[in-house]
């Protein structure tokens, strides 16, 4: 459980004059759960969607598990930019899963899930069918394999784009307020699924607004506000002996009370 | 009108109809193929390779029919290629088609959401990769309508082909006109002509868009309403 996983650098980043990430740290260990909190605009999609390069960071480095993301350090200790190539062999170590669900609307579910492997790690079909197969049964989805997006409730898409990134085998997974465009019944679907899988080793950095899960699933909760951190620790520590008064003030808001949980 | 005149000449339309199809679809054809090259490298290429395919779509989109295959009749000859008539068709045409064709490609390639691509991106694939597994396969869908629409355009540019003498169907009328100057049953007949091939391609492009690019209909809100 000591190894560190994922490293984040004083990571910055601005769109155009507006800097909405400031002096960024963090490190993950290897199958710790992590909840990102902060209210709306505070930079929390930025901060995941930078971890796999979908947003490039202004300034600052970001490592995962030995290599550098974005680019490494040449032999004369200058800094080289990764190649697409280089940067699509990085991502497929990181699941993503988006508020969205994003998932590829002209595929069925089992072929969502199947692309990748197929496609970036060239298994061959049957052995991908295979474990598509295993990962939708994972999510409780083995009825719904053949259908379209569109034929599925939110709840099924999103849990078919977790076993989507889960069926890579990433050494990470980021979730995005994986819940928030989901009603309350659909969402616990949704939340019972990443509760099994922090059961397993699994490595999740999460962001959501759903206090009570992130309460029982994370080992360390992130306040940020305004793109700066403002303090970490265990969740059940933020909730009840926060160091800041923002974090406690937010939390509030987030309809927290004491003995809810 | 004349009616016997009318179905004594339909044989020599028929025929002349065929060469309009001929040569419209040829064009067509390569125009995809130009179409959905240049189209990708409108939306993914580099700047440069961006501002040489605005520059062919002004071209190919700001000049008539007729121009372009007056050019091509006269100009590649002086290039010293010499073709036959039909394929001097086929060549002003498909340039005329392209410069549309990029234009729908671009279009229907954008309009896919960036969510679909992100996602892509993040189960590891290469952006050419996302294009072609993911972006293209959906546009396909988009396109159907306006290449159809394209279709029937370019099968009415090509009656301006009778400006060389390409005895398409416009050109195979006119000369019965000129020899019988029966031109109302001549531009009846004609008429119809073009009309039950563009009716026809309409309708088959519509069975293509339902029944074989159809995704379980997801791709097209459109389709809520076409069923
Ligand atoms: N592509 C962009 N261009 C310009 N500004 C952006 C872009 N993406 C995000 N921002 C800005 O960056 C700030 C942080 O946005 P971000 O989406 O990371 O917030 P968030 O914490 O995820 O908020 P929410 O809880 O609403 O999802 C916001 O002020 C937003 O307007
Ligand atoms: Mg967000």
């Amino acid at each position: 459980m000591e190894k560190i996983l994922l490293k984040m650098e004083h990571i910055h980043k601005s769109f155009g004059q507006a800097e909405v990430v400031k002096d960024f740290n963090v490190e993950v260990k290897q199958g710790e759960k992590v909840i990102l909190a902060g209210a709306s605009g505070s930079g929390k999609t930025t901060i995941l969607r930078m971890i796999n390069y979908l947003e490039t960071p202004t300034k600052g480095k970001i490592w995962l598990d030995g290599d550098y993301i974005g680019g490494h350090y040449n032999e004369k200790s200058e800094w080289v930019s990764d190649s697409m190539q280089d940067l699509a062999e990085k991502r497929k170590q990181i699941g993503m899963v988006f508020q969205s669900f994003n998932l590829f609307a002209h595929l069925s579910a089992l072929h969502n899930v199947t692309l990748g492997l197929t496609r970036v790690l060239k298994l061959p079909k049957k052995e991908a069918i295979a474990r598509a197969e295993h990962y939708l049964n994972k999510v409780h989805l083995s009825e719904h394999i053949k259908k379209y997006p569109h034929q599925m409730s939110g709840g099924q898409q999103q849990r078919v784009a977790i076993a989507r990134a889960l069926a890579m085998q990433p050494k990470l997974m980021l979730f995005d307020e994986p819940t928030s465009a989901l009603d309350p019944k659909l969402t616990n679907e949704v939340l019972e699924v990443m509760q099994e899988l922090a059961e397993e080793k699994l490595t999740m950095v999460v962001v959501t607004h759903e206090m009570g899960f992130a309460r029982h699933f994370a080992d360390r909760m992130i306040y940020l506000e305004d793109g700066v951190f403002i303090e970490e620790g265990p969740p059940e520590k933020l909730f009840t002996h926060p160091e800041s008064e923002k974090t406690s003030h937010f939390l509030s808001f987030c309809g927290y009370k004491e003995g809810d949980i | 009108m004349d009616i016997s005149f009318m179905i004594e000449i339909v044989p020599r339309l028929l025929r002349a109809t065929w060469v309009t199809l001929q040569v419209s679809a040829i064009s067509l054809m390569i125009g995809l193929v130009f179409g959905i090259v240049l189209g990708v490298l409108r939306v993914y290429g580099n700047r440069f390779i961006v501002w040489c395919t605005k520059g062919f779509v002004i071209v190919a989109r700001g000049t008539p029919a007729a121009i372009q295959i007056y050019a091509a009749f006269f100009l590649l000859p002086r290039l010293g290629i010499r073709l036959p008539l039909f394929a001097v068709g086929v060549v002003a045409l498909t340039f005329n088609t392209s410069g549309y064709q990029v234009e729908i490609v671009r279009a229907a390639l954008e309009s896919i959401d960036k969510g679909q691509i992100e996602a892509g991106l993040a189960i590891g694939l290469t952006r050419w990769k996302t294009m072609l597994y993911i972006t293209l396969p959906q546009a396909v869908k988009r396109m159907m309508g306006p290449m159809t629409n394209e279709f029937a355009n370019l099968i009415k540019a090509s009656s301006a082909l009778m400006l060389i003498s390409l005895y398409e169907l416009t050109k195979s009328g006119h000369a019965i006109i000129a020899a019988t100057f029966k031109y109302a049953e001549v531009l009846v007949l004609v008429a119809l002509f073009y009309f039950v091939l563009v009716q026809s391609l309409c309708k088959l492009s519509a069975y293509l868009e339902n029944n074989v690019f159809n995704f379980g209909k997801t791709a097209d809100p459109r389709n809520e309403f076409l069923n």
